[in-house]
C-alpha cells in the first residue's frame, strides 16, 4: 500500500509539474477568431466596399421620398420629414462600411504589405486608383447631403483623433483633384480585382472619373454661373471622357439566386413582403403631363392595375392608407432579384450637356442642346426597354428654347427615377421639377436641403462640429449648403 | 484497599475484555426532538472506547457495551451531541436536539472550507433544505430574499426565465453583471442558453433538491482567490454526499398548480366598440367598430387572456439514495420534473440523474467523483417577455392585451378568424383591422423548444504527503449541448410573410477546467493555528453554434425544418474560445481564535487579451478580532448574554473578464458577392484592454447572544469599480465599425449596510418560532463614463425610457414630464425642455397638434431633448423575513420578501391607453369627457399614440417600485415517528404551499418585479408588454425510508 501512494504521490507531483509548461503557457492560437479574417486581401475590401455603397444611387427609400418618386402608405415615417427632424439617418455608415475600407485599399498598397500584393489584386496604381475614385464618388455623394464633412482627417480608425470638418467647396476642389489624379495615375498593368461595379476595366474607371468630375461641375452652376468660370471649365474638361453611350452606362448589378445580393426593393416588396411605398402621384401626374397622357417608361416604373390603370399614391399624406390594388406599386421590372441600378447613365450625361450648351458654357447654344435633350430622353427610352424615337417630340416633351431649363431638369428628375439622392440634389440646384411638402409635413420650411449631422457627433466630436456649425449655419435640414444658392 | 482491588479489577477487566468481560446489551431508538421522527444513521459510541454502532433506518440501536463502561454518546451531524449516563435498564431511548450552530458552522470558500466562526470575510451561507420543495425551475430562483446583499428578481413568469441576480448590485456597465457560479469546484456556464423563444437558464440543469449548500462569496477576502472573475460575487455549490450510516432513501414530490396574477382588466367587446367609437366620432369620423354577432344569435366577445393564459399543472419527483461506510460514501439521486407554465404552450421537463462518490482507498489517498447528467427541454411561445422582444408583434403577453375583443378566434366554421397575415376584423370596417396576429393561431401552430443535454462532472484524487499536508488534483467538464427548434406557421405572424419558416440551431458548449492544490494547516504550540493553500488552475471553454433558417414551406402539412422548403439561410452560427490559466494561494493565522489574519492573492492570465497584457494580479486581506474569547470579556457580565463578538475587516481587489473572446484584435467580416468574396472592417479591437477593476472593502460585525439564539450580522461595503470595459463612442467620421471602441473606461461605485438577524423567537413546550431577517441598503452610483462622461441612453426594444449618467445610478428612468390631463380641453400636458407646458392634440393638424396652454403653436416634444431623469430604476433597499412556526408535528413557513427605493416604467400601461385600433384598460372609461373635468385619461382620439406615452415615454407611465410579497407560504404536517415506525418509513411530511400569493404595493401593473431586459444592467425595471408572474400552489410530500 505504501508503494501505491509514493507512485500516486509521484503522479501527482508529475502532473503539477507538467501542468506548468504545458501548450497552452502562451494560450497558443486561443485568441485567433476562426471566423473573421485578420489580414484581409484588397480585392476582397473594394467587393465590401462597392456592395455597402448601394444606397448611395439605389434601393435607398428616404431619398426616393425626398424626391418624391415614392410615396408611404401604411406606416407614415419618412414623407412629413419627421425623422429627418431628429438627425437621421447619420452619415456613420459610409465612413464605417464604405470609406474605410477604401482607405485601407490606399494604406496597404502604400505600405506594401501583403494585403495588397499586386499579382492577387492589381497593380498598385490600378488599386490605389479605383480606391480613390471610388472614396471620391462617395464624399462627392455625401456632401451633396450633409454640407461641410470631416475629410481629410476622417478615416484615421483607431487614432485618437477628432476629425476637423472641411468646407464643401474645399471638398470639392479636392475632389476634382482627386478623380484627376486618379485616371491620370491608371496604368497598364493588372487591373483592380474583386471590382463587381466594372470588373476591373480600367478604363471605364476613366470615364467613372470623368463622368463625375462633369456632373460635380455642373452641380456648381449657382456658385460659378457664367460661362468661363470654374464650373464650365471643370465641365469642359471633363466632357471627352465622359460616358458616351448607354453600353457604357455605369451600374451596379443585383444577383439573382443570391439571397445577399437581391436588389433592394426585391427584398422590401417580395422578401420581406412589405407593400409599403407606391410610385407617387407627384411622378405619374408630371409623367402623364404631355399629349400622349402617358410615358413609355411609366409602365415601366410603375405596376399598372387591373383595368390597365396606373395610380400613383398622393406625396406626403396625414392618413395611412393600404396600397396593394388600390396604389400602383413600384414596378415589377424595377424590383427583380437583378434589377441593377445606375450609376452613371449616358441619359444623365447628355442632360447635363444639354443644359451646358443652354448656359454657354460649351459651344452651340439651343441647337446643341436641343440635341443633347432628344439624346438624353432617346438613351433614357433605351436604358429602360422602351426606345421610342418620336417620344421626344410629344407636347410638352418637345425642346422648347423658352423652357429648356425646366425641361431638361424635367426628364433628368424622370431619368433618375429610383436615384433619389441624385433627383433630390438636382432639384435643390433647378427647383425643377415643382415639388411642394405634402400635407404631414413636419418641417415648416418646406422640403429638405439637406441632412442633419447625426446626434453622435454632438457628442463624440463637439467642438469640431459647433466650429462646423459655426461656419456653414444652423444644423438643421433647411441650410442650404455651399452649392445649393437660392 | 477496596477502591485499589476495584480499579485492579477494573484495569484487568479493561485489558482482557474481549475474553473475561460481562458484556451487556443496549437497545433503543434515537429521535428528533423537534418531531419525533426517528434518526437514522445516528453514531452511537460507548464513551472513551472505539466500541459502537449505527442507528438503524427507523432510529433503533442495538449495542454491546462493555461491563465497565457507563456512557454512550450520541453524535449525529447537525444536531447537539448528547451522552447519556447507563442506568440499570437495557433500553435507551434519546431525543436528539438540533443544533442550529453546527449546521451552519462549515462554509465552502472555494477551494476549501473554513469554520464559520474563523471566517473574516463576507460569506452569505444559504442551506440546502431552504430551497426545498420550491415550485422552481432553477435553484436561484428560490434564493430571493435568503441572503443579505443578495438580490434575485424574476423578471416574469415565462419557466426557466434566469433571474436577475446581483450580489452586492450591480457590478458593471457593459459586462455581465451576473455573478461567477461554482458547482463542486467547476464554473458552470450560466446565462439562457436557449436559441429562441424558449427561456433556458442554465442552471436550470441543476437539480435543487441535489444541493446540500450554497455560499455567497460577498466580499474580496472571500471572494479574491478566484481573482478576475470575482468581480460579482461567487456562489459556491456544494451538491450532497451519503452520510456515515445505513443507506438512506428519500423521496420528495409535489403537484403544482400555476396561474397568471394581476392582469389589467380589459375592455370587453361591448366597451371596445363604445370606446373607439367615441375616439373616432372625436375626429370626425363615423363609427367603424361594430359587435360581431354569430348565426345563433350570440355576441362575440373574446377574453384574449383565455386564449394566452391557463392553468399550468406541474409535478416534481426526485428520489435519492445516500449512505456511507469509513471508506466510501455514496449518494445517488434521480430527479423528474415536468412543469405547465400559466402561459400557454410553455412547458419545462427535467430529467437527472446524479452520482457523487467519495472512496477512501488508504487513509491517505482519497478519491471521488461528483457526476450529474441532465436532460432539460423547454418549450415556450414567443412571449414577448425575453430581452428584446418587447415590441414584437407576434409577443403573446402583447397580443393578449391589444387584440380586439369584438373578434373571434374561429370562424364559426372552425376555421382561425384571420385577415391575411392577422387577425381578422369581424364586423369592424375593414380600415380599422388590426395587423396583430390573432394569438390562437400562433399557440397551435407554432413550435419553439430549447432542449438541453448537460453533463458536469468532476474527478479528483487528495494525497496527504504528511501531516496536515496535503495534495489535490480535481478535473472537471460542464458540456453543454442545446438544440433549439423554431417553426413559425405560414398563416400568421412572423412565418406569414416568408409563407413558414423553419429554424433549427445547435449550439455546443464545452469546458475543461483542471485544478491541482497543495494545502497545509497546522498548529503551532496550539495556539497559532495557520493554514495555507497554492493552486495552479487551467480553463478552457469553447462555444460552436450553428444552424440555418428555411422558409416558403411546400406544403401546409409540413412543421419541420427537415421537410420541404423553398430557401434555406445560415443560422445561429458563432464560434469562439477562451481560456484561463491561473496561480493562486491563501494563507490564514489565527492566534488562540482570538486574532485572525488572512489574504489571498490570484494571478490570471486570459486568452482573449492582447499578447503582453494577457496576465493581472488580484488579491485581498482580511483581519478578524473575536472579542468574545478575551479574557476579559468572557470574565464579564456580558459573556452571560453576548456569546459571540467578531469584529472584522477586509479589502481585496478583483476583476471582471466577460470580455468575450477576442476583443484586443482587429478584424475584418466576411461576405460574398455570387462567389466573389468581400471582407469588411468589423471590429476595431483593443490590444490594450483589461479587466474591470473592483476594489472591494467590506467591515463587518457577527454577533451572537443567549448561546447562539439569536444571530446578528452587519456588514458595510464599498465596491468601487475602475477600468469599466465600455464601448467607447467614436466620432463617426473615423471609419470605426460600430462607432465605438471597448476600452477601460468609467468608474462607478457601489456601497451599502447589510444586516442579517437569524433568531428563534419563541421556544415553548412545543412551539418553536424561528426566524431570519435580513435587509440591504444599497447606493449605486456612476462616477465617470466613456467619452467626457457622455450619457449612456438604453433602449428597451423601440422606446429608450432608461439612461445612464454621471452623478446618478445606473440606466435612470428617463422620459418626459407629463402633468396630468388638461381639465379644459382634455389633453394631456406635457413638460418641454424650458419648463413650460405644451399640450397636445390628436385633433389638430400634424403642424399645430402640440401648442402652449395659451393656444399658440409649440415646437413638438422631442423623446430625448425633452425628456429627464426621472428616478433610480435600482432598488435602494431590500431584504427578506423568513420565519418557521412548529407546533408538534406542525410546521408552518412564512417567507415575505420586500424592495423598493426604486421607479418602473409602466410603458405596457401606455399599450393599454393608446388610441389606435388596439384593445385598451377598462379604465379608460374614465376618460375626459367635458370640460372641468379632472381626470388621468385624456380625450380619446382616434389614431393617437402620443398622449398616452407610446410615441415617447412619459412620467404619467412612472410608478414607484416598492413592494412587500408574500413569496412563500407552506403548511406542513409530519406524521409522529411511532406511527411509522411498522411501515418502514423513517420520515413522512406532508404540505400545502402557496407562492407568489400577495403583493402589497401601489405599483398598477401585474408585479413590481416584471422587467423586460433580463439581466442587463443599463434599462431595469422596464414593463413592457411582458406577461406577468405566476401564482403556483402546490401540494407535496416528503417521505423518507
Amino acid at each position: 500500500m505504501n508503494k501505491i501512494n509514493k507512485y500516486i504521490a509521484l503522479a501527482l507531483a508529475f502532473t503539477l509539474a507538467m501542468s506548468s509548461c504545458d501548450k497552452i503557457s502562451d494560450f497558443g492560437d486561443t485568441n485567433v477568431d476562426p471566423t473573421r479574417v485578420e489580414k484581409p486581401s484588397t480585392k476582397a475590401l473594394l467587393t465590401y466596399a462597392q456592395q455597402q455603397s448601394t444606397g448611395l444611387f439605389s434601393g435607398n427609400q428616404v431619398s426616393n421620398m425626398w424626391a418624391q418618386f415614392i410615396s408611404e402608405g401604411p406606416y407614415l415615417t419618412s414623407s412629413g420629414y419627421a425623422d429627418a427632424l431628429t438627425g437621421t439617418p447619420s452619415y456613420y455608415g459610409m465612413y464605417t462600411n464604405i470609406l474605410i475600407q477604401l482607405e485601407n485599399i490606399i494604406k496597404f498598397n502604400n505600405a506594401g504589405t501583403s494585403e495588397a500584393d499586386p499579382g492577387a489584386n492589381g497593380s498598385k496604381n490600378n488599386q490605389i486608383a479605383v480606391a480613390r475614385i471610388m472614396k471620391a464618388y462617395v464624399f462627392w455623394k455625401i456632401t451633396d447631403r450633409w454640407g461641410d464633412l470631416p475629410y481629410e482627417q476622417a478615416l484615421k480608425g483607431n487614432e485618437d483623433i477628432t476629425p476637423a470638418f472641411q468646407k464643401q467647396e474645399v471638398i470639392y476642389t479636392s475632389l476634382f483633384k482627386e478623380l484627376k489624379e486618379a485616371a491620370a495615375q491608371i496604368d497598364g498593368g493588372l487591373g483592380m480585382q474583386g471590382d463587381i461595379i466594372l470588373g476591373g476595366n480600367m478604363a471605364q474607371w476613366r470615364k467613372f472619373a470623368a463622368t463625375q468630375r462633369l456632373l460635380m461641375a455642373l452641380r456648381m452652376s449657382k456658385v460659378y454661373p457664367n460661362a468661363g468660370q470654374l464650373a464650365a471649365t471643370e465641365f469642359a474638361a471633363a466632357m471627352p471622357d465622359a460616358i458616351s453611350s448607354n453600353s457604357e452606362n455605369i451600374t451596379y448589378k443585383y444577383l439573382a439566386g443570391d439571397p445577399n445580393n437581391y436588389n433592394p426593393w426585391y427584398n422590401n416588396y417580395t422578401v420581406s413582403n412589405r407593400n409599403d411605398y407606391a410610385i407617387s402621384k407627384t411622378m405619374v401626374d408630371i409623367m402623364q403631363a404631355n399629349g400622349t397622357g402617358t410615358d413609355p417608361r411609366l409602365p415601366v416604373y410603375a405596376e399598372v392595375l387591373p383595368g390597365n390603370v396606373i395610380r400613383g399614391l398622393e406625396y406626403g399624406k396625414t392618413l395611412q392608407t393600404n396600397i396593394p390594388n388600390a396604389y400602383s406599386r413600384i414596378g415589377t421590372a424595377m424590383r427583380q432579384q437583378n434589377t441593377p441600378a445606375y450609376i452613371f447613365t449616358y441619359a444623365q450625361v447628355n442632360f447635363a450637356k444639354a443644359e451646358a450648351a443652354k448656359r454657354g458654357w460649351i459651344p452651340g447654344g439651343d441647337a446643341t442642346a436641343k440635341l443633347h435633350y432628344d439624346a438624353g430622353i432617346d438613351a433614357s427610352l433605351a436604358q429602360y426597354g422602351v426606345a421610342d424615337a418620336n417620344f421626344k417630340n410629344a407636347t410638352g416633351i418637345v425642346y422648347n428654347p423658352a423652357t429648356a431649363i425646366q425641361q431638361i431638369a424635367t426628364q433628368r428628375w424622370i431619368g433618375l427615377y429610383l436615384d433619389g439622392w441624385e433627383a433630390w440634389n438636382e432639384w435643390k440646384r433647378t427647383g425643377y421639377p415643382t415639388l411642394v411638402p405634402g400635407p404631414n409635413s413636419a418641417n415648416p420650411a418646406g422640403i429638405p436641403r439637406r441632412q442633419m449631422y447625426p446626434n453622435s457627433d454632438a457628442t463624440t466630436n463637439a467642438e469640431n462640429l459647433a466650429a462646423a456649425i459655426a461656419a456653414q449655419g444652423a444644423n438643421t435640414v433647411n441650410t442650404r449648403t455651399w452649392w445649393d444658392k437660392p | 484497599m477496596k477502591k485499589n482491588l476495584l480499579k485492579f479489577v477494573l484495569f484487568l477487566c479493561l485489558i482482557t475484555s474481549v475474553a473475561y468481560a460481562q458484556n451487556r446489551t443496549i437497545t433503543g431508538t434515537v429521535t428528533d426532538r423537534g418531531d419525533g421522527s426517528p434518526l437514522p444513521g445516528v453514531s452511537v459510541v460507548v464513551k472513551g472506547t472505539s466500541a459502537g454502532t449505527q442507528t438503524s433506518a427507523n432510529g433503533t440501536f442495538s449495542l454491546t457495551v462493555p461491563a465497565g463502561s457507563t456512557q454512550l454518546e450520541f453524535r449525529f451531524v447537525g444536531y447537539k451531541t448528547q451522552t447519556v449516563t447507563l442506568g440499570s435498564s437495557g433500553t435507551v431511548n434519546v431525543s436528539m436536539e438540533s443544533d442550529a450552530q453546527t449546521l451552519g458552522e462549515v462554509v465552502v470558500t472555494g477551494y476549501g472550507t473554513q469554520s464559520k466562526r474563523d471566517v473574516t470575510g463576507s460569506i452569505a451561507s444559504v442551506s440546502g433544505e431552504k430551497l426545498k420543495n420550491q415550485p422552481v425551475q432553477s435553484f436561484e430562483q428560490a434564493l430571493a430574499g435568503k441572503a443579505a446583499g443578495v438580490s434575485i428578481v424574476m423578471p416574469n413568469g415565462v419557466l426557466n426565465n434566469p433571474p436577475v441576480f446581483r450580489i452586492r448590485g450591480t457590478n458593471s456597465i457593459s459586462l455581465s453583471s451576473y455573478p461567477l457560479i461554482v458547482i463542486d469546484g467547476i464554473p458552470v456556464f450560466t446565462g439562457d442558453g436557449s436559441g429562441n423563444s424558449v427561456a433556458g437558464n442554465a442552471l436550470g440543469d441543476i437539480n435543487p433538491s441535489d444541493i446540500e449548500s450554497i455560499d455567497i462569496l460577498k466580499d474580496a477576502a472571500a471572494s479574491a482567490i478566484y481573482g478576475s472573475r470575482a468581480a460579482n460575487g461567487v456562489v459556491v455549490i456544494t451538491t450532497k454526499k451519503g452520510k456515515v450510516g445505513a443507506t438512506r432513501v428519500n423521496y420528495e414530490g409535489w403537484v403544482g398548480f400555476n396561474n397568471a396574477t394581476n392582469l389589467p382588466e380589459l375592455l370587453d367587446a361591448q366597451g371596445y366598440v363604445t370606446y373607439k367609437n367615441e375616439a373616432l366620432a372625436n375626429i370626425g369620423t363615423p363609427a367603424r367598430f361594430f359587435l360581431m354577432t354569430r348565426s345563433d344569435g350570440s355576441v362575440v366577445n373574446t377574453d384574449w387572456y383565455d386564449v394566452a393564459y391557463r392553468t399550468g399543472v406541474s409535478h416534481n419527483h426526485s428520489v435519492n439514495f445516500s449512505g456511507a461506510t469509513e471508506k466510501t460514501s455514496y449518494y445517488v439521486s434521480l430527479g423528474y420534473s415536468d412543469q405547465e407554465g400559466f402561459i400557454a404552450n410553455n412547458s419545462f421537463n427535467r430529467k437527472i440523474g446524479r452520482v457523487n462518490i467519495d472512496h477512501k482507498l488508504t487513509n491517505r489517498l482519497k478519491f471521488g467523483a461528483n457526476f450529474s447528467f441532465t436532460n432539460t427541454m423547454g418549450t415556450a411561445p414567443n412571449t414577448g417577455s425575453l430581452p428584446g422582444q418587447a415590441f414584437s408583434t407576434v409577443g403573446l403577453g402583447r397580443l393578449a392585451i391589444v387584440l380586439p375583443p369584438n373578434v373571434p378566434a374561429y370562424n364559426e366554421d372552425g376555421s382561425y378568424h384571420t385577415n391575411g397575415g392577422a387577425v381578422g376584423f369581424g364586423a369592424n370596417n375593414s380600415a380599422v383591422a388590426s395587423n396583430y396576429p390573432n394569438a390562437e393561431v400562433l399557440l397551435q401552430e407554432d413550435r419553439n423548444s430549447s432542449e438541453n443535454n448537460r453533463l458536469i462532472t468532476t474527478l479528483y484524487a487528495s494525497y496527504d504527503i504528511l501531516k496536515g499536508l496535503t495534495l489535490k488534483t480535481s478535473y472537471g467538464i460542464d458540456n453543454m449541448r442545446t438544440e433549439n427548434i423554431t417553426f413559425q406557421n405560414r398563416l400568421q405572424g412572423d412565418g406569414f410573410s416568408p409563407n413558414g419558416v423553419a429554424t433549427n440551431t445547435f449550439n455546443r458548449n464545452n469546458r475543461w477546467n483542471w485544478v491541482n492544490t497543495l494545502s497545509y494547516a497546522t498548529s503551532i504550540a496550539s495556539s497559532h493555528n495557520i493554514s495555507a493553500l497554492a493552486g495552479y488552475e487551467e480553463q478552457f471553454s469553447e462555444n460552436s453554434g450553428w444552424g440555418a433558417t428555411r422558409q416558403n414551406v411546400s406544403d401546409p402539412f409540413i412543421e419541420v425544418y427537415q421537410g420541404g422548403f423553398g430557401t434555406i439561410t445560415p443560422a445561429g452560427n458563432g464560434l469562439g474560445v477562451n481560456a484561463f490559466r491561473s496561480f493562486f494561494g491563501n494563507l490564514s493565522y489565527d492566534f488562540n481564535k482570538k486574532y485572525f489574519l488572512a489574504g489571498s492573492f490570484r494571478r490570471d492570465g486570459y486568452s482573449g487579451l492582447a499578447a503582453g497584457e494577457k496576465y493581472g494580479n488580484f488579491g485581498g486581506a482580511s483581519a478578524g478580532w473575536d472579542i468574545s474569547q478575551e479574557g476579559f470579556f468572557k470574565n464579564s457580565s456580558l459573556a452571560k448574554t453576548i456569546s459571540q463578538l467578531k469584529l472584522r475587516g477586509s479589502y481585496g481587489v478583483v476583476g471582471n473578464i466577460n470580455i468575450g473572446n477576442f476583443p484586443a484584435l482587429s478584424l475584418y467580416g466576411t461576405g460574398l458577392y455570387g462567389s466573389v468574396p468581400s471582407l469588411g472592417y468589423n471590429q476595431a479591437g483593443n490590444p490594450d484592454l483589461k479587466w474591470e477593476r473592483s476594489s472591494k472593502t467590506d467591515i463587518g460585525l457577527n454577533m451572537s447572544f443567549l448561546n447562539g439564539r439569536i444571530e446578528f450580522d452587519a456588514d458595510y461595503f464599498y465596491n468601487n469599480i475602475d477600468q469599466l470595459v465600455q464601448a467607447a463612442p467614436q466620432a463617426p467620421s473615423k471609419g470605426v465599425p460600430g462607432n465605438s471602441i471597448t476600452y477601460n473606461v468609467g468608474t462607478m461605485y457601489n456601497k451599502g449596510w447589510e444586516f442579517n438577524i437569524n433568531s428563534t423567537n419563541i421556544e415553548k413546550g412545543n412551539f418553536r418560532w424561528t426566524s431570519n431577517f435580513n435587509v440591504t441598503f444599497i447606493k449605486n452610483e456612476v462616477t465617470s463614463l466613456a467619452n467626457g462622461d457622455a450619457d449612456l441612453p438604453n433602449a428597451s426594444g423601440l422606446e429608450t425610457a432608461n439612461r445612464t449618467r454621471v452623478g446618478y445610478s445606473l440606466g435612470q428612468i428617463f422620459v418626459v414630464e407629463t402633468r396630468g390631463v388638461d381639465p379644459a380641453t382634455g389633453e394631456r400636458i406635457f413638460v418641454n425642455r424650458n419648463g413650460r407646458e405644451v399640450r397636445f392634440s390628436f385633433g389638430r393638424p400634424t403642424a399645430t397638434r402640440w401648442q402652449y396652454m395659451d393656444g399658440t403653436t409649440a415646437p413638438a416634444i422631442d423623446g430625448v431633448l425633452d425628456a429627464k431623469i426621472w428616478g433610480n430604476s435600482l432598488p435602494t433597499w431590500f431584504g427578506g423575513f423568513d420565519n418557521t412556526f412548529r407546533y408538534k408535528n406542525v410546521d408552518l413557513n412564512l417567507a415575505l420578501t420586500f424592495s423598493g427605493g426604486n421607479y418602473i416604467y409602466y410603458g405596457t400601461q401606455a399599450g393599454l391607453r393608446d388610441q389606435r385600433f388596439w384593445n385598451n384598460e377598462a379604465a379608460v372609461a374614465n376618460r375626459w369627457t367635458s370640460p372641468g373635468q379632472v381626470t388621468e385619461i385624456p380625450k380619446l382620439m382616434y389614431g393617437d399614440n402620443t398622449s398616452n406615452g407610446s410615441a415617447l415615454p412619459i412620467s404619467a407611465n412612472v410608478y414607484k417600485g416598492d413592494f412587500l410579497k408574500l413569496r412563500n407560504v407552506s403548511l406542513g404536517y409530519t406524521i409522529p415517528g411511532k406511527i411509522l415506525t411498522k411501515t418502514g418509513m423513517s420520515s413522512v411530511r406532508v404540505y400545502a404551499q402557496a407562492t407568489n400569493l400577495l403583493v402589497f404595493t401601489k405599483y398598477p401593473g401585474a408585479d413590481p418585479e416584471v422587467s423586460i431586459n433580463g439581466n442587463g444592467s443599463l434599462a431595469q425595471s422596464v414593463d413592457r408588454n411582458s406577461v406577468p408572474l405566476g401564482r403556483t400552489i402546490t401540494l407535496g410530500l416528503n417521505v423518507g425510508f
